[in-house]
């Protein structure tokens, strides 16, 4: 009896080796070599699985493969040689495309010599030159897919392309289809008449309503007059039909506010897909970011809003601790500041850096969860003390989904998360004790070797001190434009040869400098105008010249009417 | 294998003469070089933490009378230290300095017969000293000053290793000798009574045409 058990275990073992391993769903992310993944994959059992995400690829399908995104709204495929097409398939038979977004390519998939069972299901082609191009004896099957702003929506120029084309949505494309000579169309939705097209076989020129066309969101609203226009009484284009995923699109926080101690009020713009059902708002002291799938968020708390816009998230643990004392580095002088560094705190979310000049009031700074800080505008003559205090205050990050009628494990229908979550300070800050003190004293740093600055000697001279504005602006002048040419260059050597004689002559006079100011102002006025546009400074120099001419003219007529 | 190299040195060397004597005497010179700058300050090393820093540039020139070459040179050089306090001379803050000298120079060269192999200069010239000097969010310092230069070093004739190319330099670039060189130059500048000058080991080719 053992023996033959034993046996039969063995015998079931062997089956279950023997038997080649099931299909296998690859994962697909940023940074896979997708042309590697499709050269070792199995041909007729692997399903390459993209996740959201936006992929440059030139893909060559060389084996029988099925191509799927996690994610139509957010998994985007995008030629990365703009002539060729982002996915290519020649001579390869039963190949399925599901669940991508083709944006902004020259060719979204091109199919030639795929005799049988290319199907392209569920996708979204958004504003292509040409969205699939076909030909030479190709059997393909194009349902469920929603073509948006192309050039061209289906080419068949080659001739021969046997197509279907079944519940599609078709709208502001320049050219639908050129030679659809033997084309299959039925229960399509059209934004425009075509003749012999719209009014047979259950096509239909209607009043599509996408949530959001130009933000790339092509779900259906509850005006849409493609819903529940199939066969079978699917909806039409890329989110109808068996294939289509059940994602709504992600759903944008709109306002955060504290209520009382413990409570915030979220509220959130409303998604207009009609077959969104309700909200759940996801909450954490963690971040919430970038997940997709229902383990990712079984153990998150929520609040479930129904289909309300807006939701009061109570009972928050605002608990704080108080972190560790924040120990304080260093604080070193610079010219009329300090730059204080510290070791961050254990659990502090916010820091307050206090300073007392002597003699002085007590001043601080509040900071985030940083280690570092420069105390600006302070005085060289005094001596501060620094010190520091770390707090701590419980932040929450939000997150809102959308969700059909259903969300278990097995059927997941929610929307993905916003790449940013919302974050909310809320509760009692709690302070640690206070740092150790430091006391310094802002000083100006010398260079080695200390070396003269040689302004622009004459005019600091006239108006008195180097920082003058009027000075500045013959600074810029030099910098940006003498400096740049050989002329000017050379011209700037040879000022600073003789400068510093005509500047220590009008040190001397008094007098001189109201008259060299005056003679300066001109060229001050034409050299800002340089430093903000050549342009504008030749315009004003002409209109100048055109005033003079015109008064010169206008002078010299009243004198001759006057003769 | 050092000899067979020796071998094809010394028969290159001698047969290039044969090319090169077909073309004509050159005229202008064109240089460039990298080296390293050595102020003339004491204290650098403990300021920058080296006591050389990087510079390069470039030269162009007239020749005369076959050994005198008259011409001008641009270079630049950057170093980053510290800086130290005004009080008690602690060292602070970082800070960027710059030079850009910029010389008129002659130089006599030793070249007794064409196509000599190695060749022997020396001269000098002046020098405007350009310089800029920034301590990193604090204030700018930047200014010019006159000064002068000797130099000397060794040319060495690369047309001889290797013909083919010293043929193609002439015919697509008109390019008549190509030297590498080793260059020393001792800069004098001052400003405030602070030199400003130094040393300069610098190494080079130079294309006459």
């Amino acid at each position: 009896m053992i023996f033959f058990r034993v046996t039969s275990l063995l015998f079931i073992l062997c089956l279950l080796i023997s038997f080649p391993a099931g299909a296998e769903d690859i994962s697909v992310d940023s940074s896979s070599d997708i042309q590697s993944l499709i050269d070792e994959a199995v041909a007729n059992q692997d399903v390459l699985v993209f996740e959201p995400g936006t992929y440059e690829v030139n893909i060559e399908l060389t084996k029988n493969l099925d191509l799927r995104g996690r994610d139509t709204t957010n998994t985007f495929l995008v030629s990365a040689n703009g002539s060729e097409p982002a996915i290519s398939i020649n001579d390869v038979n039963n190949i399925s495309i599901r669940n991508f977004t083709f944006s902004d390519n020259d060719v979204g998939i091109r199919i030639f010599d795929s005799v049988a069972g290319v199907d392209i299901t569920n996708n979204v082609f958004d504003n292509n030159v040409t969205a699939i191009e076909a030909g030479n004896f190709s059997n393909i099957d194009i349902e469920n897919n929603t073509f948006f702003n192309n050039d061209l929506g289906i080419d068949d120029s080659n001739s021969g392309a046997e197509i279907r084309i079944y519940q599609n949505i078709f709208f502001n494309n320049s050219v639908t289809f050129s030679n659809s000579a033997n084309f299959s169309i039925t229960y399509n939705c059209f934004n425009v008449v075509l003749e012999d097209i719209t009014g047979v076989n259950n096509n239909i020129d209607a009043e599509v309503s996408f949530v959001d066309q130009e933000d790339g969101d092509f779900h259906l609203t509850e005006d849409s007059e493609c819903r529940e226009k199939g066969e079978t009484e699917d909806d039409l284009g890329a989110y109808g039909g068996v294939n289509a995923d059940l994602i709504p699109n992600a759903v944008v926080i709109s306002g955060t506010e504290k209520i009382g101690t413990d409570s915030v009020a979220v509220s959130w713009n409303e998604n207009l897909d009609y077959r969104v059902e309700g909200y759940k708002v996801y909450y954490s002291i963690s971040e919430l970011k970038g997940l997709h799938s229902f383990s990712d968020r079984e153990n998150i708390s929520f609040v479930d809003a129904e289909d309300n816009l807006e939701v009061v998230v109570t009972g928050l643990d605002v608990s704080a601790t108080s972190p560790e004392k924040p120990a304080l580095l260093s604080v070193t002088p610079r010219d009329k500041k300090l730059l204080v560094r510290w070791t961050q705190s254990e659990d502090a979310t916010s820091y307050t850096l206090y300073y007392q000049g002597q003699g002085d009031s007590e001043k601080n700074e509040t900071l985030g969860a940083v280690d570092s800080y420069t105390i600006l505008d302070l005085s060289n003559d005094i001596t501060y003390d620094v010190w520091l205090v770390a707090h701590f205050q419980k932040q929450y990050h939000f997150q809102v989904a959308a969700y059909l009628e259903s969300s278990t494990e097995s059927d997941f229908r929610e929307s993905s998360f916003v790449l940013n979550d919302t974050t909310v300070d809320i509760g009692e800050k709690a302070d640690s004790v206070i740092s150790n003190k430091i006391s310094a004293r802002p000083e100006k740093i010398v260079a080695y070797p200390d070396l003269p600055n040689e302004g622009c000697f004459i005019a600091t001279a006239a108006f008195g001190y180097y920082s003058a504005h009027e000075v500045q602006i013959l600074r810029d002048f030099r910098d940006q434009t003498l400096l740049t040419t050989e002329f000017g260059a050379s011209f700037v050597h040879w000022y600073y040869e003789h400068g510093p004689k005509a500047a220590n002559v009008i040190n001397k006079y008094e007098f001189l400098k109201s008259i060299v100011r005056v003679a300066l102002y001109p060229l001050i006025i034409s050299v800002a105008l340089i430093n903000i546009s050549f342009t504008l400074f030749i315009l004003t120099l002409l209109a100048l010249i055109a005033g003079s001419v015109m008064a010169f003219l206008s002078i010299a007529n009243r004198n001759k009417v006057a003769l | 294998m050092i000899f067979r190299s020796t071998v094809f040195l010394c028969m290159s060397l001698v047969f290039s003469g044969q090319l090169l004597a077909e073309k004509k005497s050159p005229t202008w010179m064109f240089e460039f070089h990298a080296g390293l700058f050595e102020p003339e300050l004491s204290d650098w090393d403990q300021h920058y933490g080296n006591e050389k820093f990087p510079e390069l540039g470039f030269s162009y020139a007239y020749r005369f009378l076959s050994v005198i070459d008259v011409g001008a040179s641009i270079g630049y050089g950057k170093d980053r230290g510290t800086g130290q306090l005004l009080s008690n001379s602690a060292v602070a803050g970082s800070v960027e300095y710059q030079i850009i000298p910029i010389e008129i120079f002659a130089l006599l060269r030793g070249r007794v017969y064409e196509n000599q192999w190695i060749v022997p200069y020396i001269g000098g010239g002046y020098t405007r000293f350009v310089y800029r000097q920034e301590i990193v969010g604090q204030s700018k310092a930047q200014g010019s000053v006159n000064g002068s230069h000797v130099r000397m070093g060794l040319q060495f004739l690369l047309d001889a290793l290797d013909q083919t190319a010293a043929q193609g330099m002439y015919r697509r670039w008109g390019v008549l000798n190509s030297y590498l060189y080793f260059d020393y130059k001792q800069t004098t500048a001052e400003v405030n009574d602070i030199a400003l000058g130094g040393n300069s080991y610098k190494v080079g080719v130079m294309f006459e045409f």
